[in-house]
């Protein structure tokens, strides 16, 4: 209110004191001033501090949906607010052309709603808010604000439907038909024929036998289980400072859309990243397992993850793992190769695992790394883009 | 086209916003010329400056629309330097016509002829020259405050260049300035209202000059509350249309109708509210004191009352019944008259404890404000070597204050809440062990058996949940009372039909208004020594087994 409104005030309270007689127009003026102050502060503050705030809105959505948000604001005094300013904060990437700021006058228990809709154009973990309120009296003595805390939204990254991927795996007895009979599986029985001297006498069908009066033993499928654990790599200073932003975006994607493959064929795949989780502080480690429901959790860690300076992704390979189980197929997305990398994935070869590598853009000394990774067995592939996902899409 | 529509009426309701401002400080202006004129007459009886006031309306409002017009020029521009001279000419030139007017134009031809002679004195006389310095002061208050309303005003321009973030206007500045002036002008008539409220004690033909100047000082502070929430308004919608927020049609409407109400409620408040004390501070202080007292021995009294009846009833016990002689009356104290124990008119008294109590807030929030508002001095106050302790004992003092508070809160809160609890809710006035049931009614007793059926029911691992009903509970408690097979309590009891029984006979009981007889009462207890005997059996069969 500035320095001379208390020099007036204390003027008048002098004279209300002193000049006993004076009191006819002081006190009531007295009364006025103070009055204006302390009801003014004391309505905009209340009402500000009991309005009910309520912000609706799925908290999951996949790339490309729109998202309805709905605020309700509730006036639960018994005091009218004068006016009332909203402001929500949007993260760029998923605001609307008209942000809600608006400025209104709520009654005694009086409700407003706002709607507004989110396109959700980019991947990654938004804080919607804070809500910004502002009010205060008719006379400018004060101008209390309030913030709404910020609730988040995932948005899924983006999932391109693959069809078919060549996974290699060693791990027998799954659910996947494999060719080689070296992974015949004993519950999944294909036939029965005539016994061959050498079979042995565990397969004998005693029951057919019986039948048809003839030694029968039984054909099994080969099968295969296919545990995969991706290895993402989200350290920046791994990747061209150029195209950088771009690749690991495209990282993502690709252990996305890998991730609902595998699932889709009733497998289990579990995610090891160095990226940064902004609701985590350690490096992202989900282990392999089965179902739709991991799959979202899978999706929640990659819709957060962040690329930046982290530790490098050979590190996070030695340390990781060693938790994997015998025939684990490890996909290997990055898009830095050198012989260290080769060395990992050579001590995974001798615990069983397979490997499978997958580059993020241009690399340097492609060729090279093509050669080496022939030469060892390893199979490579390389995307520059979400079109040349399209191998996998026959 | 809707912009260009949006953008008009933002102009025009920022004009109409500004000029009622305009009326609005004119009229304070006129006040304060008002108080002035008094001062004046008070001085020298013989200047009559009634007319002064509305010719402050006309001036205070010229001064200001032509800051409007002149809002572009300043000082050493030959167009503002024009106006100026014409504006002032106007002014003199029309103040001396009505001057001559008022007084009779007879005047006018007797200054003409004296006017190449002496031009001076005759135009610019004693009470001439008073009315131009009241008609100026009024000029210039005007002048200023509507310079800073101006600042406050959306002009179409500017608004469009503030928006692309080009430059930003002070406004807040603005009003801040306008607040401080017009705060400023109002302590000055608080002052001269004050001087002229000293001169009426001892000048009783003032009495009617300190009326008038006390009206003025409430009628300028309300006006200037309601130009203090016109200019907030303005101010906020300016910032509002800047950050390109959307405001709703209904804000303006309703700022305007609860500001009068606010205003409104406020004057009433302030009228109603004690403004002059019958009894001095320490003499209140002591009714209060001996009000505390009182209180306080009633109390006392309340307390001791069963010992001292119970003290008297001993003692009427030993009584002699010899009759004594009375003694001879002892003489009365004789109590001078005209001097009463503190005995006052209660509502006088209260009057004056509003008042007081009153006062004193108000004093010790504007010191608190004042200290808060001005941190460096209550910084520099806080190193007085006896300030560490003042603050500590007043912040234990507080602490004491708010846990009493907290402590009487929690009291009364639930003795309410005890008040509010049905009578279903309220714990069982019946007292386990102690209470014989042929003392009660026959409608008390069937409850009294229900209630030991819960009881025992609770007792035996199958207790009644929160929100079931009585005919729930009776199944509940049958399909726990299974007994096995080869456990035979008495050919003709079905223990089902028992508890249902009692069920109902307590729902009737419990919920009806008809009577309950003696004999449904007799059935109640037979029903429940029934099922007594069986829940019994039950739990012997149940130790058994485990």
């Amino acid at each position: 209110m500035g320095k001379f409104f208390w020099f007036l005030l204390i003027l008048l309270v002098f004279l209300a004191i002193f000049i006993g007689e004076a009191g006819d127009f002081v006190l009531p003026l007295l009364y006025l001033l103070l009055g204006a102050f302390i009801f003014g502060r004391f309505w905009s503050g209340r009402v500000l501090q009991r309005l009910q705030i309520k912000r609706d809105f799925v908290s999951h959505a996949f790339l490309g949906e729109q998202i309805p948000v709905k605020i309700q604001v509730a006036n639960s005094e018994w005091l009218p607010i004068i006016w009332l300013r909203l402001r929500e904060s949007l993260p760029i990437e998923l605001a609307p052309a008209d942000t809600l700021h608006q400025v209104i006058t709520l009654g005694v228990k009086g409700k407003a709603e706002f709607l507004y809709k989110l396109d959700c154009r980019r991947r990654g973990y938004y804080p919607l808010g804070p809500l910004s309120l502002y009010t205060g009296d008719v006379i400018g003595l004060s101008n209390p604000v309030r913030v709404y805390g910020p609730e988040y939204l995932t948005v899924y990254p983006k999932i391109i439907s693959l069809a078919k991927v060549d996974l290699v795996s060693h791990s027998p007895m799954g659910t996947l038909r494999h060719i080689q009979p070296i992974f015949e599986d004993p519950s999944r029985v294909l036939g029965k024929r005539d016994y061959v001297a050498g079979d042995s006498l565990r397969r004998i069908d005693w029951k057919t036998t019986a039948i048809t009066n003839r030694l029968q033993v039984k054909i099994f499928e080969p099968s295969i289980a296919l545990e995969t654990a991706i290895f993402l790599n989200q350290n920046i200073q791994e990747f061209d400072r150029r195209t950088g932003h771009d690749d690991t975006e495209l990282g993502i994607i690709i252990a996305a859309s890998l991730a609902n493959y595998i699932v889709g064929l009733r497998q289990s795949v579990g995610l090891y990243t160095n990226g940064k989780d902004p609701l985590h502080d350690s490096v992202t480690a989900l282990p392999p397992r089965h179902g739709r429901g991991h799959l979202l959790r899978l999706l929640e860690i990659l819709a957060r993850l962040q690329a930046g300076v982290a530790e490098p992704l050979v590190q996070l390979i030695y340390r990781q793992s060693v938790h994997l189980s015998w025939g684990t197929t490890v996909v290997i997305i990055t898009n830095h190769v050198d012989d260290e990398l080769f060395d990992g994935l050579f001590q995974m070869r001798r615990r069983g695992m397979d490997s499978l590598l997958l580059l993020c853009g241009p690399v340097a000394r492609y060729s090279e790394i093509r050669h080496k990774a022939s030469y060892f067995g390893f199979p490579l592939y390389q995307f520059h883009s979400e079109q040349d996902l399209k191998i996998w899409r026959v | 086209m809707e912009s260009t529509n949006q953008s008009e009426a933002l102009r025009w309701n920022a004009r109409l916003a500004t000029s009622a401002s305009f009326i609005l400080v004119s009229i304070m202006i006129a006040c304060v010329v008002s108080t002035g004129v008094q001062i004046l007459q008070l001085i020298n009886p013989a200047f009559q400056g009634g007319y002064l006031i509305p010719i402050c309306i006309l001036v205070g409002l010229e001064a200001s629309s032509g800051q409007r017009r002149m809002k572009y020029y300043s000082f050493p521009q030959p167009e503002w330097i024009a106006y100026r001279i014409a504006e002032f000419t106007v002014l003199i030139i029309g103040l001396r016509f009505l001057f001559y007017w008022l007084n009779g134009i007879d005047q006018l031809w007797v200054d003409l002829g004296s006017w190449p002679e002496s031009f001076l004195e005759s135009v610019f006389n004693r009470e001439f020259m008073l009315a131009l310095f009241l008609a100026l002061f009024a000029w210039g208050a005007n002048h200023i405050l509507a310079e800073e309303l101006l600042l406050m005003e959306a002009d179409e321009n500017r608004l469009n260049v503030e928006m692309m973030g080009v430059e930003v206007e002070e406004r807040s500045a603005a009003q801040q300035n306008l607040r401080d002036t017009v705060v400023f002008i109002g302590s000055a008539l608080i002052l001269a209202t004050a001087v002229v409220r000293f001169a009426s004690r001892s000048d009783p033909a003032a009495q009617a000059a300190t009326l008038v100047t006390q009206i003025n000082v409430i009628v300028y502070f309300l006006l200037a509350l309601v130009l203090f929430s016109l200019t907030n308004f303005s101010v906020l919608r300016m910032s509002w249309v800047i950050q390109h927020g959307q405001i709703r049609k209904e804000v303006a409407s309703r700022w305007i109708f609860y500001g009068l109400v606010f205003i409104t409620l406020l004057a009433i408040l302030a009228s109603l509210l004690p403004t002059s004390y019958s009894t001095g501070f320490l003499t209140t202080l002591s009714y209060l004191f001996y009000g505390l007292l009182n209180v306080l021995r009633i109390l006392i009294s309340i307390l001791l009352l069963p010992f001292i009846l119970f003290i008297n009833w001993i003692m009427s016990l030993f009584r002699s019944t010899e009759r004594i002689e009375a003694p001879a009356p002892l003489q009365q104290p004789i109590i001078p008259p005209n001097q009463p124990l503190f005995q006052a008119d209660w509502l006088e008294v209260l009057k004056s404890i509003v008042f007081w109590s009153t006062l004193i807030g108000l004093a010790i929030f504007s010191i608190y404000y004042f200290l808060k508002e001005n941190r460096e001095l209550a910084a520099r106050l806080k190193r007085l070597p006896f300030a560490l302790e003042l603050v500590s004992f007043f912040q234990r003092l507080i602490d004491w204050i708010k846990r009493i508070n907290h402590q009487m809160t929690a009291t009364i809160t639930a003795g309410i809440e005890r008040l509010r609890r049905s009578p279903s809710e309220q714990p069982s006035s019946f007292t386990w062990g102690f209470t014989n049931p042929r003392n009660l009614t026959p409608r008390q007793r069937v409850i009294f058996f229900y209630l030991a059926m819960l009881r025992r029911g609770s007792e035996k691992g199958v207790p009644r949940k929160a929100g079931q009903t009585p005919y729930e509970y009776a199944q509940t408690l049958e399909h726990a009372l299974q007994l096995p097979p080869d456990v035979t309590v008495a050919p003709s009891v079905d223990i089902n039909e028992e508890i249902d029984s009692l069920t109902e006979e307590f729902v009737e009981a419990r919920y009806s208004r008809h009577e309950v007889t003696s004999e449904q009462a007799s059935l109640a207890r037979r029903y429940w020594e029934h099922i007594r005997h069986v829940m019994q059996q039950w739990l012997h069969s149940r130790k058994l087994n485990t």
